[in-house]
């Protein structure tokens, strides 16, 4: 058998990954010194650092069997995957966001929103029995309203600044978002206490942590 | 303009010699092995009717099939499942048929998978239903079937998950929570998520059920499971179900199956037609689900007959995929190379049908001299080379 392998979302969540580790007790050398290695070794375990969406794909197919990723990708990607843990960082909210002081339900035309994630906002528009015209952006997506292309964005919004200071205010929060552990489900049923173990830890960091 | 003519299909793809030699392995070690316990053969059309599988327990979105109009203007689809065309035929043609149906398939069934998701769309399933019995007996012979394949075609550990469809239903109804809510539990406990789940429930009012359900998704493991949760829950409805799968791991493990078998009674089907007892298989090398099966004992009386059945079906395309384990091996050479020269031809074809009888993989040569079959044979690595001219067979060594 191969060891646990474990995908950590690069970017925002992985110094919080990092400290997780650490809080666990693992020797994250083989992490912190980690060159231009892309499988690292952290004791028993293999790590891999993947983009967010890839996180949930390698848990899915089983090419990792353990993920630390965002509710935010989760949501988009409905993967069939364990979603054990919630780590309680990395925490921020979906919002619908749109041009400060304009009412975006006034008046009957259709609507244009950008997002990153037009899934979130199909089925978030959807629950109002709203029909919506959904753009996907890749980079900024705040920018869409400001130079006319959209009426409003569904975004992932942490502290609020970059909507602020664009002159756009939040419309609606739509579901509030964390970092998360996922499980590929063959590998929770095939290597159950190695999985079982390593979630415990979790836990028990989580408490040191908070 | 773009044309598609090199190229196949998102989701499909052609399976070439040793890909197909796996596959035609586990298929026919299956067949062979359904066969000797006494279950017989069945095809069923590509083409269906989509109101064959246009039924609330059949679970499926009609986004995910393969739906067309005939001549007539009437849904057509490529078969995305097998169970429902056998539900069909066990009411329909053979309904006068003596009881209990034993019958088997291996067949490709059709499903769009998410676009650059790495699915197909294209699997072969091969599996069992055994129709018109809702006994412990028809149960144990279907699981026990299950875990055998699973011994036949893995190439290491397995592990065969057994739930109990009823145990759900009943925590689930004395709920009393709304259509939606109800769904969001559902997908709460399939995905194991605690923290949402917790937080869902206690939106409801506190009883019994929504005690139990908190921890559903942790009751999984060995037997112990079913003590843990017979000790949360008090109603009738939920402890015979409960009781049911302790009787069943007490037979398999009278045949020394209980370290391959494990509970997990978070396994819940959303809108399909498991009604009893519910299970799914996993191989060591495979992150997919391999095997998936059930009792349904409706869906056959949504046909117009009521009959309890039971089966399951096995993913071959994943099992060949562990087996492969990412690597083709190339498949032997031929055992002789035969080279007829000129004028005789037809000798050689001739000497090549004895060879073949007596059980020796040839290959006909189609070099026009001796020298460049030699060379040939060299290549692809033959070891015997028989040579056919007008005095008869010479056999060469090649090495």
């Amino acid at each position: 058998m191969r060891p646990i392998r474990i995908a950590l979302t690069k970017g925002r969540l992985e110094n919080r990954a990092l400290n997780l580790f650490q809080t666990m007790g693992l020797d994250c050398t083989g992490m912190i010194k980690k060159g231009r290695k892309l499988i690292l070794p952290v004791e028993d375990y293999q790590v891999v650092l993947a983009k967010a969406a890839d996180v949930i794909t390698y848990v899915e197919h089983g090419a990792c069997d353990i993920g630390i990723v965002g509710k935010d990708t989760i949501m988009e990607c409905d993967a069939k995957v364990y979603e054990m843990t919630d780590l309680g960082f990395g925490k921020c909210c979906f919002a619908l966001a749109g041009k400060k002081g304009v009412d975006f339900y006034a008046g009957h035309s259709e609507k244009i929103i950008a997002t990153k994630y037009p899934n979130v906002a199909k089925k978030f528009f959807e629950e109002k029995d709203m029909d919506v015209n959904i753009i996907k952006i890749e980079g900024s997506v705040e920018l869409a309203p400001l130079l006319g292309l959209a009426d409003a964005i569904v975004d992932i919004v942490e502290t609020g600044n970059t909507i602020r200071e664009n002159d756009l205010e939040v419309i609606e929060k739509i579901v509030p978002i964390s970092a998360r552990v996922i499980v590929n489900i063959a590998s929770m049923k095939l290597h159950k206490e190695e999985i079982e173990a390593f979630l415990a830890d979790v836990e028990l960091a989580k408490e040191i942590m908070e | 303009m773009n044309k598609y003519e090199k190229m196949t299909p998102q989701g499909t793809r052609d399976l070439l010699f040793e890909e197909c030699d796996i596959r035609r392995n586990i298929e026919t070690g299956l067949s062979a092995m359904f066969k000797s316990r006494g279950y017989k053969k069945v095809i069923t059309p590509t083409l269906e009717f989509f109101d064959v599988f246009d039924r609330p327990s059949a679970g499926m979105k009609p986004e995910d099939i393969y739906i067309f109009p005939d001549y007539a203007g009437r849904l057509m689809v490529l078969r995305p499942d097998s169970t429902m065309p056998i539900a069909r035929i066990a009411a329909t043609r053979l309904r006068n048929a003596d009881l209990p149906l034993r019958l088997y398939y291996n067949q490709r069934v059709f499903r769009r998978a998410k676009s650059y998701s790495g699915h197909s769309d294209e699997a072969t399933q091969s599996g069992i239903e055994l129709i018109g019995s809702n006994g412990l007996s028809a149960d144990l012979e279907v699981i026990v079937t299950a875990l055998d394949a699973l011994e036949r075609c893995g190439t290491g550990d397995f592990r065969l998950e057994i739930c109990h469809a009823g145990f759900y239903k009943a925590l689930i109804g004395s709920l009393r929570a709304d259509k939606e809510k109800t769904e969001a539990i559902s997908e709460l406990i399939e995905t194991k998520n605690f923290a949402a789940l917790n937080d869902l429930l206690s939106e409801l009012p506190e009883n019994d059920a929504a005690r139990v359900l908190r921890d559903l998704p942790r009751l999984f493991g060995g037997r112990e499971v079913l003590e843990k949760a017979a000790a949360l829950c008090e109603k009738e409805e939920e402890l015979a179900p409960l009781r049911y799968l302790d009787e069943l791991y007490g037979k398999l493990s009278q045949i020394c199956l209980e370290d391959k078998i494990s509970i997990d009674l978070g396994l819940v089907h959303r809108n399909n037609y498991y009604t009893g007892v519910v299970f799914r298989g996993f191989v060591e090398g495979s992150g997919l689900t391999v095997l998936s099966g059930g009792r349904y004992d409706k869906l056959i009386g949504e046909f117009g007959r009521n009959l309890p059945a039971i089966g399951f079906g096995v993913e071959i395309d994943a099992l060949a995929a562990v087996a492969l384990n990412g690597e083709l091996k190339p498949a032997p050479a031929p055992d002789v190379l035969i080279y007829g020269e000129k004028g005789c031809e037809a000798q050689a074809i001739a000497h090549m049908r004895l060879l073949t009888q007596q059980g020796l993989i040839c290959e006909n040569s189609l070099a026009t001299s001796e020298a460049s079959a030699v060379k040939y044979a060299k290549g692809i690595g033959i070891n015997r080379m028989d040579s056919v001219s007008e005095t008869g067979v010479t056999t060469k060594r090649i090495d």
